[in-house]
C-alpha cells in the first residue's frame, strides 16, 4: 500500500503526532481507533447520555486535526486529548443546558449492602438481577451529583488519574480533589444503603 | 458491624483505595484492613462504586463510524478553505469603492512622482477623496516632494 504507511499498533506517539501534523488521512484513523474507547468513556461519564458521548467525542477528533499544529508535546497525547474532551463536555454542557435538568427518578432505596458479599461472578438470576438493579441505582444518583464531582470521580475511576493529575487537569487543588471524590463516595454509600454506618 | 472504626476515617479509607495516603499511613491502614471489618468493607464498597461506574460506561459507550467521521472532518475542511479564501479575497469585499479610490490615488501620484520632470509646485493636497465611510487625502511635500497619504474614517 502506502510506503509511509506503518503498522497501527507499532506507531509510537511522536510518530503519530509527526504524521497528524502531516495531515495524514491513515494517522488520524489511528488515532480515533486508539483513542476513542478512552475519550467515550470520559465523555459518557460527565453527559452520561450515548449520543451525546460520541458527537462530544467526533468533536474531539475534528479539533485535534485542525489544531495538531498546537499541540507543543509537552505533555502527553493522552492528556492533552482528555483535557480536549473534558473542554468540548463543558461546551457541551453550555449548549445543551436544559438537558442537565434531570427528570426526578426516585431511587428504590433497597439495601444493597449484601450484595457484593455474595459471589459478584455468580450467574444466579437472583443475584444478576441485584447487581443490575444496583448499576441502575447507582447510575441515578452519579446523575444527580455535581458535575464537579462527577468530573473528579471519572477520571479517577475510568482513566486512574493521581490526585495530582485530576488536580492539573481540572486547575483545582489536589485537596479539592480528595474532598470531592470522599464526598462522592460518601452520597452514593449511603444513598444506597451499602453500609449501615454514617460517619 | 455496626460500630465504628475508631482508627481510620472514611476519609482515609477513600485516600487509601486510592493510593493517595503517605507510604508509612498506606501500610498501616492496609494491616488495619485484615482485621477490620468495618474499614475493609467500606474500602471494597469505595472499590465497588467505582468498577461499576466503569463497567456500565464500557457498555454504554457507542463507537465511533469511521465514514461518518470523515464526513464531518471533508466538511470541516471545506468550510476551512472557504472562509481562508473569503480572507484572502476580503480585502475587496467590504468598502470596496473607498479601497478601489485608494489604490488609485496611490497610482496616479505614483505616475506622476516618478515622471520626474514635474513643475515643483506649491500644491500640498494633490487629492482628496471623501466617501461615507472614511475620508483619503494624499499630501505632496513642497520642497522635498515627500508624499504623505493621510487616512481616516468617518
Amino acid at each position: 500500500m502506502n510506503k509511509i504507511k506503518a503498522n497501527a499498533d507499532d506507531i509510537n506517539e511522536l510518530d503519530l503526532v509527526e504524521r497528524l501534523k502531516k495531515g495524514q488521512q491513515w494517522a488520524f484513523d489511528v488515532l480515533v481507533k486508539q483513542y476513542q474507547n478512552r475519550l467515550l468513556k470520559i465523555a459518557y461519564g460527565i453527559t452520561l447520555d450515548r449520543e451525546d458521548s460520541l458527537e462530544v467525542v467526533q468533536d474531539v477528533f475534528i479539533s485535534v486535526f485542525k489544531n495538531i499544529h498546537t499541540f507543543r508535546q509537552d505533555a502527553s497525547l493522552s492528556t492533552w486529548l482528555r483535557k480536549i474532551t473534558i473542554n468540548q463536555c463543558l461546551n457541551w454542557k453550555r449548549k445543551w443546558k436544559r438537558k442537565f435538568k434531570w427528570n426526578h427518578e426516585s431511587i428504590e432505596s433497597e439495601n444493597d449492602q449484601n450484595l457484593f458479599e455474595a459471589n459478584i461472578k455468580s450467574n444466579d438470576p437472583e443475584i444478576l438481577y441485584r447487581k443490575k438493579q444496583f448499576e441502575k441505582n447507582l447510575m441515578k444518583l452519579i446523575k444527580k451529583l455535581p458535575e464537579k464531582t462527577r468530573m473528579v470521580l471519572v477520571l479517577n475511576a475510568f482513566e486512574g488519574l493521581s490526585y495530582e493529575e485530576i488536580a492539573k487537569t481540572l486547575n483545582i487543588k489536589k485537596g479539592t480533589v480528595s474532598s470531592r471524590l470522599y464526598s462522592a463516595r460518601k452520597k452514593l454509600v449511603n444513598s444506597l444503603g451499602m453500609s449501615n454506618e454514617r460517619r | 458491624m455496626g460500630k465504628k472504626c475508631n482508627v481510620y476515617t472514611s476519609e482515609d479509607i477513600s485516600r487509601f483505595v486510592d493510593k493517595e495516603l503517605p507510604k508509612n499511613t498506606y501500610h498501616e491502614v492496609k494491616q488495619h484492613l485484615n482485621i477490620c471489618l468495618k474499614c475493609n468493607q467500606k474500602a471494597e464498597e469505595y472499590r465497588t462504586l467505582s468498577s461499576v461506574f466503569t463497567d456500565h460506561a464500557h457498555q454504554e459507550i457507542l463507537k465511533i463510524d469511521p465514514a461518518e467521521l470523515r464526513h464531518k472532518l471533508a466538511q470541516t475542511q471545506e468550510n476551512l478553505e472557504k472562509k481562508s479564501l473569503r480572507n484572502v479575497f476580503g480585502i475587496f469585499g467590504k468598502n470596496i469603492y473607498l479601497k478601489l479610490a485608494s489604490i488609485a490615488a496611490i497610482l496616479i501620484i505614483s505616475l506622476y512622482t516618478f515622471q520626474g520632470d514635474h513643475p515643483a509646485g506649491p500644491s500640498a493636497i494633490v487629492k482628496s477623496i471623501d466617501t461615507d465611510f472614511a475620508s483619503v487625502v494624499i499630501i505632496e511635500t513642497q520642497k522635498e516632494n515627500h508624499t504623505i497619504i493621510w487616512f481616516s474614517e468617518t
